[in-house]
């Protein structure tokens, strides 16, 4: 397992994603599996820098590759207020929703992208797992 | 560069030819430019052959862009969308932002 630390800002993004991307590398992973990865990496690094924290504080990703089967396991850290992200509800995505309010989307598309998303919080830490089969 | 915007203009409408992505580090950016450009035209279509990512950020842009045109009346079109981003833009509803040509 490797891991990251850095500050949860929006401009350290590259770097969160540069990192998880360059694990995945050696195992020659479709052009949407990739999308899909990093899109819930965003998203879910951009709600902790967004909301975790103020002022600003770190975030930790751990990255780890698991076989039988291929797999690949993403854990976000931060020491931020707790918070659930997976307790609200899915956004209104009708049309009145989608031309109003639109909270939520990020958690929506990791939901739909991975194929486990789990929330504990523990240790003074909030701790979100992603999984997506590779 | 993270992207190109290049415009074509055909009489009150023009389009946009994306390429590269849209993500939060650069969404503001782009959503200025895609709102300056609606500014001087009756409709836009987006052509996004070339537009290999988008994440939330860029939807709010596109839903920006969307309100701005539909303001005046005009349409937001999208054409040569990625099998990927298609499949985020059909997820989150936002598919009814868009005429696909």
């Amino acid at each position: 397992m490797k891991n990251l630390t850095v500050p949860a800002e929006v401009g350290r993004l590259d770097d969160v994603v540069d990192f998880v991307l360059e694990e995945l590398e050696a195992y020659g992973i479709s052009f949407k599996t990739q999308f899909q990865i990093r899109l819930a990496v965003e998203e879910i690094f951009v709600n902790i820098s967004s909301y975790a924290y103020d002022p600003a504080g770190e975030a930790e990703v751990r990255c780890e590759i698991l076989e039988d089967p291929l797999r690949v396991v993403i854990q976000f850290l931060d020491s931020g207020m707790p918070f659930d992200p997976l307790a609200k509800d899915d956004p209104d995505i009708s049309e009145e929703g989608l031309l109003g309010r639109e909270g939520g989307l990020g958690i929506f598309l990791v939901k739909d992208t991975m194929d486990e998303v789990q929330y504990e919080y523990k240790d003074g830490k909030n701790i979100l797992t992603i999984l997506k089969n590779l | 560069m993270s992207m190109d915007i290049s415009l074509i203009k055909r009489g009150n409408d023009a389009e946009l030819k994306l390429d590269g992505y849209i993500d939060a580090t650069n969404a503001n950016e782009v959503e200025q430019v895609l709102i300056d450009v609606a500014g001087q035209f009756d409709s836009l279509t987006l052509d996004m052959e070339k537009l290999n990512y988008v994440a939330s950020a860029g939807l709010r842009a596109f839903k920006r862009l969307y309100m701005e045109l539909r303001r005046k009346g005009g349409t937001l079109s999208a054409k040569n969308v990625d099998k990927a981003v298609m499949e985020v833009l059909e997820v989150t509803g936002f598919t009814r932002l868009f005429k696909f040509v």
